[in-house]
């Protein structure tokens, strides 16, 4: 119950930042966002980056020998080096911060989904550079530390219903910024 | 000179794009396919009687395991099959061609599209479809889905050229038209694609001057579908939507989750949901995960470029392309729904074009660069190391390797199981190359008088010493046979159970057993010695 309040009041702060573009909706919105990622961030087991399950380290060494001679030096900086390992995690993160299929209800998604992606074309237009950094910080977060949580994105909703009402304000009404 | 220079570079992505296809084709994959075995197959059956498998003169959809695929692949393997035999070589030739000019297709749609505004990008553009995991792995697929949607895709070129020229329209709808003969996917995607074009592009169209044209196009659609037209009434056209038959809202519901699985970046550069590993190559998806970047600039430009022409012709293709997909019936089938690669590539290109507005050359050139290289170290680890191993027994793998055992024991009776794969037979029969009009003889007159009607089929074949069907331990361990199967079929208490002799096994690259084989012995499991 708590959470679902928060989530409506950090949605309205930041619909009022993106809509009136004032300073103290910026302000507020930042850190109501800060608190949503160190909840989110409590709430996720964080990725292991530097040490492999059984089942990796398994699925390593098989990878491994399928290499023929020529290609083992490719294949061991592929599959064994640490930057490999790490850029290979980070980079399933980002790409599943991304699914579509975040939200439990297909039918929310398919509404919100389209009026969330023209708030974000929308704020780019009318020059919303901070709006657009705050939606990159939860984004960042999952890359970082993954998806491993029971809640789901919470950190990504306020955002997600901002951005989706804003995309309802007709532009004449917004103040552009440049 | 700036055009002799973008035709030097587009012949070379050709010539790699010719490289990336051809390359051990009859390799790689490790193995004959059973969709691809049965395409040979028939391919064979029409060169050397007319008839397919079953002994239907000409058809004009091939039952096969009881999808009624449409013909034209297999019309046009035959004669490869005459000139390189059957082979897988004969087999995934068509795709591999047809993909090198889908190259050329996205070039000009990059030509024509006037949004693009870097006259690089058609060549970025073509040379990214020209590595790109998805359109890779479908240039080396035997079977109709890529030739499908490359015909589709040429067909779009010239409608979109024929919105200022008319006259190419009549060769854009007879393209259309043709291509609902080589797959299923573009029988439902070309009419709502026509459909949503005349509505949105009515006023370019509908115009006097263009009577003549529409009248002709009109009478083109008529002569050409008339097969179809006679499928329609038949059980044969309506195998691939069983969506269709469910209550609305579950239909509504269905297709509107399966799309968005289609649009979700995760599905498009992260890894594939489609549950069939055959369908994708291991830790790639359609697209690279770099991409998803020029992706979403990409639609930042449709948003912002949304009344120009091209751009309601691109998400027209875009939006319409996973929509038969949805209808199929199945969870997700990536290959139902391959006409969405032309749309995404333009739209990434979209991005690419964006990005190299706004940075320097000296930045862009060394990035994208950087980025081609890795993505195609990658796509060489994926496809040309990991999937012929880890993938092989998804690609029916040791099923050549048992006709070879079976075709030099023709003294012998051979019971293969088929339990857990109905399509078994299809290999055997392409790997001995067993006679068609041998095979033919085992349908009646009545099957084939029904052929269009029939769509369940019967996995379970005898010809010649083989015999193919799920194991009967009551009668079959007392007959002098040698039983074939996989490590489910036959377990080591089995084996020992019924007196069983291990003759030999057969494994795949990575050394895990796919089928073993077992000779009977009747007399000690008469007499009750076995353990």
């Amino acid at each position: 119950m708590s959470m679902s309040l928060l989530t409506i009041f950090t949605s309205s702060i930041i619909f009022g930042f993106l809509i009136t573009n004032k300073k103290k909706f910026l302000v507020l919105s930042y850190g109501l966002i800060f608190i949503f990622l160190i909840i989110q961030y409590n709430q996720t087991t964080p990725t292991n980056f530097f040490n492999l399950s059984e089942i990796e380290k398994i699925g390593q060494i098989n990878r491994l020998h399928q290499y023929p001679p020529s290609g083992y030096r490719l294949g061991h900086i592929l599959e064994e080096r640490p930057e490999s390992i790490i850029f290979f995690k980070l980079e399933k993160n980002f790409i599943d911060t991304l699914d579509f299929l975040l939200f439990p209800n297909v039918f929310f998604t398919i509404i919100l989904l389209p009026l969330f992606l023209v708030g974000v074309f929308k704020s780019i237009d009318q020059y919303r550079i901070f709006s657009l950094i705050l939606l990159c910080l939860p984004i960042l977060l999952f890359t970082i530390i993954g998806h491993q949580n029971s809640s789901g994105p919470i950190c990504l909703y306020p955002i997600i219903f901002a951005y989706s009402l804003y995309s309802l304000i007709p532009s004449k009404f917004l103040k552009n910024e440049k | 000179m700036k055009n002799k220079l973008s035709i030097l570079l587009l012949s070379l992505i050709v010539l790699l794009g010719a490289f990336l296809y051809f390359y051990k084709i009859s390799s790689i994959p490790s193995s004959v396919y059973d969709d691809e075995a049965t395409i040979g197959y028939n391919a064979y059956s029409i060169l050397t009687t007319f008839k397919d498998e079953y002994g239907k003169f000409l058809p004009i959809a091939f039952r096969f395991f009881g999808a009624y695929t449409p013909p034209l692949y297999v019309y046009l393997t035959t004669p490869l099959v005459k000139l390189f035999g059957v082979t897988a070589f004969s087999i995934r030739f068509l795709s591999a061609i047809s993909t090198i000019f889908g190259i050329l297709i996205v070039y000009f749609f990059i030509n024509d599209f006037k949004v693009f505004k870097n006259q690089s990008t058609k060549i970025i553009g073509s040379l990214l479809f020209t590595i790109l995991p998805w359109t890779v792995f479908n240039a080396r697929l035997g079977y109709e889905v890529t030739l499908g949607y490359i015909v589709f895709a040429a067909a779009s070129l010239f409608l979109w050229r024929s919105i200022k020229n008319q006259k190419i329209s009549l060769l854009a709808i007879f393209l259309f038209s043709i291509s609902t003969y080589i797959a299923h996917t573009e029988r439902y995607l070309v009419p709502i694609f026509l459909f949503v074009f005349l509505v949105i592009f009515r006023k370019s169209i509908f115009i006097k001057k263009n009577k003549t044209n529409l009248w002709l196009s009109l009478l083109i659609i008529i002569v050409t579908q008339v097969p179809n037209l006679f499928l329609v009434t038949t059980k044969a056209f309506w195998v691939k939507n069983s969506s269709i038959n469910n209550h609305l809202s579950i239909l509504f519901s269905d297709l509107i989750s399966q799309i968005l699985i289609y649009f979700s970046p995760k599905t498009l550069f992260g890894v594939t949901p489609d549950i069939n590993l055959q369908h994708s190559i291991p830790n790639q998806s359609f697209f690279y995960s770099w991409m998803v970047i020029p992706y979403f600039i990409g639609l930042y430009q449709l948003y912002k470029n949304f009344k120009k022409p091209e751009i309601k012709y691109l998400l027209i293709l875009f939006l319409t392309a996973p929509i038969p997909g949805s209808l199929s019936g199945h969870f997700i089938s990536v290959q139902r729904v391959l006409t969405l690669t032309i749309p995404m590539i333009l739209i990434i290109s979209l991005g690419i074009d964006f990005i190299s507005q706004k940075i320097r050359s000296i930045v862009f050139v060394p990035i994208l660069t950087l980025l081609i290289s890795f993505s195609l170290i990658l796509l060489w680890r994926g496809y040309f190391i990991f999937l012929p191993q880890e993938r092989a027994t998804w690609w029916s793998y040791g099923y050549g390797q048992l006709s070879q055992i079976i075709t030099q024991n023709q003294d012998k009776k051979f019971i293969i199981d088929n339990g857990r794969t109905g399509s078994i037979y299809m290999l055997i029969l392409y790997y001995t190359k067993h006679s068609p009009q041998s095979l033919q003889t085992q349908f009646s007159p009545e099957f084939i008088k029904n052929y269009y009607s029939n769509p369940s089929f019967n996995p379970n074949y005898n010809f010649g010493n083989i015999e193919i069907r799920p194991i009967s331990w009551e009668h079959d361990a007392l007959q002098n046979v040698i039983i074939v199967g996989d490590p489910l079929a036959i377990s080591d208490k089995q084996a020992n159970e019924h007196c069983l002799t291990k003759e030999f096994e057969i494994k795949d690259p990575i050394g895990k057993i796919v089928l073993t084989g077992y000779q009977t012995n009747p007399q000690k499991k008469i007499s009750g010695v076995c353990k």
